[in-house]
């Protein structure tokens, strides 16, 4: 049914569809080309949709009909412009799930500018440190790690090292061999990435139990030792 | 004796556009209401014939609910049945000869016919008045949902906004169905460490979570996904059963995916010839699904069978005594396996399953009550309350971090896709929280105003944008929609701060995002978020 619809359209909206699609195409591409590779990309980007959802996730998706991916998507006219950045000093953290996070920040444009003009400035960093304590007024740190950004990086994802833990992020500014806290985010529980019992720990009448709730069948997997089906955020 | 709960969760995102004659993504609500809800009621209503003692919990989120009570929706809706209407008729005429089409054309028309009669005249333009008859009298229990349908894990930092989407989700629950939610279904079944206190605090009795929520709980529960357990809050928390859930909604061996039932993507809408269907799709001639399909799933092919609905029916009725053989056969291990008395299969699906995409689901859900109330060796199908006043919870447990989406935890909603959206939703709260400490307690326009800030807010949270911009589908829609809300904030700021506040952008604005009419701004202080954010 794509390659038929697709030879319905003119030249012209197979361009806009190849762009919908984010195909890239060389300049002197024929329309039978262009077609064919409409098929291939539609194909495999539903394949991979399909794969890689959970039931709930493609049930959902039935729910916002709109065009195909073999039609022109639809055009409500432009969009207004959000700002890129917000001015003020703030860092938040957000956890992707037990092994990865998710973390964003802003620059006062004060800060940006003193930070740029400033001679010693070599740059900033994330200093991801697990905290031991749960009171979000008290930071006491049990172990951290650095990343360093680029002053026109946003957002990061970073691999949470430990699980069962509570993290935070440090906005730093490198300065002169020295570390400026800019700002201190939010503090997350980073929870055990499956069972609180070890596979080879379960008694027989655990395993029972765990057959019967469908431990296979789970959205996330079981046990910590198949964290590999976690694969760094795309 | 072993206990079933059917739950189904119902929600579509606010979609609602007075400034277009006809706007495509209306039809979400349109579809689910011709395909799904109106289908349940009927369900219901042979049942009740049948003095059939089913029981069924469902949610409605508060867009939706909003929706399904607003007139304007409701006057699009009918516009939407007339033309299908139209188009049931020329097709009737165009597949009159053909033995095969003809009778499906037919049954399209008799379905559209039936929807306006039932709109107007058995629900008089509120169909969320059937359910809550069925509601009234026992059959059905109704769960509160949040606000704006939120994933309230992306919002930890921000708690007063969790509590804010939860207490605004109950109040609107109660002023729609007239009495406060027992329970609270959880979007996307989103829960982190701690957030079962706010649905305390609310007065909310149970939740239901993933069923790795609470696997992955301290400490693992001993009756594993069949029995309720008890959260540090005293909260009950009703775990999903992914084991009995794989036989329906399984994409490779799931009941919908029977090749004799419907198939949900063939479409005359893509089938026939543009100037044919030209009145039916897009106006910019963009062919989108029409609503008949003639086709059923056949296979892993484009040579799609012609749908017979006496083939589906048969398998339908098949499907459900297999899936009561088999509930029949899993509650037998379990009370050999489990410790609690009376283990219960929390079966919970989206709504929208049945009816939308596996076009036979209703009828499913009909027949398999009929073999429960057939048969005499359980399970007994019940509701969450009714459950937890005769077994309550069995166990304390601390569910973990977790959601029922692709690999269980944030992914679906978190990833390059969307993730651009959390900083400019999260800087909308803030700067929202700066505008009520500004104008802590305004009247008149000033507090429309600020009230309908607090609104475009609350809609820039739906989890449904960063769903659909991971989903890949209509992409430009949700990008569109995130933008425009916080641009409205960003409006409300400066209009106000110059106090400039014009009556006519305001009126427009607030008639086309009314939802939540009993809200207040007040209610969106961050004293303590700030209070925390000062210290370091």
């Amino acid at each position: 049914m794509i390659r038929q619809r697709l030879e319905e359209l003119s030249m012209e909206s197979l361009l806009i569809v190849a762009s919908h699609n984010q195909l890239k195409l060389d300049p002197d591409v024929t329309r039978d080309q262009l077609v064919d590779e409409l098929v291939d990309a539609i194909s495999e980007s539903r394949r991979e949709r399909e794969a890689g959802s959970s039931p709930s996730v493609r049930v959902q998706q039935a729910k916002y009909t709109g065009p195909r991916d073999d039609e022109s998507p639809l055009d409500h006219g432009p969009i207004a412009a959000l700002p890129e950045r917000y001015s003020y000093d703030r860092i938040t953290l957000m956890l992707r799930d037990p092994y990865w996070a998710f973390t964003f920040w802003d620059l006062s444009r004060a800060a940006r500018d003193e930070l740029s003009g400033a001679a010693d400035f070599d740059g900033l960093s994330l200093r991801v440190i697990e905290v031991e304590n749960q009171d979000q007024s008290d930071v006491t740190i049990i172990d951290a790690f650095e990343i360093p950004v680029q002053l026109s990086d946003a957002s990061w994802y970073f691999y949470v090292p430990r699980q069962d833990a509570y993290y935070r992020v440090q906005l730093l500014a490198r300065r002169g061999g020295e570390r400026r806290l800019v700002a201190l985010s939010n503090q997350v529980y980073v929870p055990r990435p499956g069972l609180p019992v070890a596979a080879v720990d379960l008694a027989p009448a655990q395993l029972a139990v765990l057959e019967l709730c469908g431990v296979e069948l789970l959205e996330a997997p079981a046990f910590a030792e198949q964290r590999s089906t976690h694969g760094a955020p795309v | 004796m072993t206990n079933y709960i059917l739950i189904l969760q119902s929600h579509l995102p606010l979609v609602r556009h007075p400034e277009h004659e006809r706007f495509l993504e209306e039809r979400w609500l349109f579809e689910a209401i011709s395909e799904t809800y109106l289908p349940l009621l009927r369900v219901m209503d042979r049942l009740a014939a049948d003095s059939v003692p089913f029981r069924l919990a469902m949610s409605f989120s508060p867009t939706l609910s909003f929706m399904l009570q607003d007139p304007f929706l409701m006057d699009r809706y009918r516009q939407y049945l007339d033309r299908s209407l139209e188009l049931a008729e020329r097709e009737c005429q165009r597949t009159a000869g053909d033995a095969q089409v003809a009778p499906l054309a037919r049954m399209y028309r008799e379905r559209y016919r039936r929807d306006r009669l039932d709109l107007d005249e058995t629900y008089d333009g509120n169909i969320l008045a059937g359910f809550a008859a069925y509601a009234k009298r026992g059959n059905l229990e109704l769960l509160a949902s949040a606000a704006t349908h939120a994933f309230l894990p992306h919002y930890r930092d921000l708690e007063e906004l969790v509590r804010v989407q939860i207490e605004l989700g109950i109040e609107s629950h109660r002023r729609t169905f007239g009495e406060a939610p027992r329970g609270f279904w959880l979007p996307e079944c989103g829960y982190y460490e701690g957030l079962d206190r706010f649905l305390a605090d609310s007065g909310v009795k149970y939740f239901i979570s993933s069923a790795h929520g609470v696997l992955f709980g301290s400490p693992m529960p001993s009756n594993g996904t069949y029995a309720p357990v008890r959260t540090p809050s005293g909260v009950a928390a009703f775990p999903r059963d992914v084991y009995t859930a794989d036989w329906v909604w399984s994409n490779d061996h799931g009941f919908p995916a029977d090749p004799v039932y419907r198939d949900f993507y063939r479409d005359v809408g893509y089938d026939l010839p543009l100037e044919y269907v030209a009145p039916y799709i897009h106006d910019d001639g963009i062919r989108i699904p029409t609503g008949f399909k003639y086709h059923s799933i056949t296979g892993d092919t484009d040579d799609k069978m012609f749908y017979q609905p006496e083939l589906a029916a048969e398998r339908v009725r098949a499907q459900a005594a297999e899936y009561v053989q088999r509930l029949r056969g899993h509650a037998e291990r379990l009370q050999t396996a489990l410790s609690v008395d009376a283990p219960v299969v929390t079966s919970a699906f989206d709504t929208e399953l049945f009816g939308h995409w596996w076009f036979e689901g209703p009828d499913w859900i009909e027949a398999v009550m009929r073999e429960f109330a057939a048969g005499d060796s359980g399970p007994i199908p019940t509701l969450p309350s009714n459950y937890l006043q005769l077994h309550g919870t069995h166990e304390a447990v601390e569910p973990s971090f977790s959601s029922w989406g692709s690999r269980g935890y944030a992914e679906v909603w978190l990833d390059g896709s969307n993730d651009w959206i959390n900083r400019h939703v999260h800087a909308g709260i803030e700067r929202l929280a700066d505008l009520v400490a500004r104008f802590p307690d305004e009247s008149g326009l000033k507090e429309r105003a600020l009230n309908q800030a607090a609104r475009e807010v609350l809609l820039a949270m739906a989890s449904d944008w960063p769903f659909i911009l991971n989903a890949n589908t209509v992409v430009p829609y949700a990008k569109r929609r995130v933008t425009e809300h916080l641009t409205n904030l960003a409006h409300v700021i400066e209009e106000l701060s110059r106090q400039t506040m014009g009556t006519e952008w305001l009126t427009k604005l607030e008639k086309a995002h009314p939802i939540l009419p009993f809200l207040d701004y007040r209610r969106f202080a961050l004293g303590r978020v700030a209070s925390v954010r000062e210290l370091i």
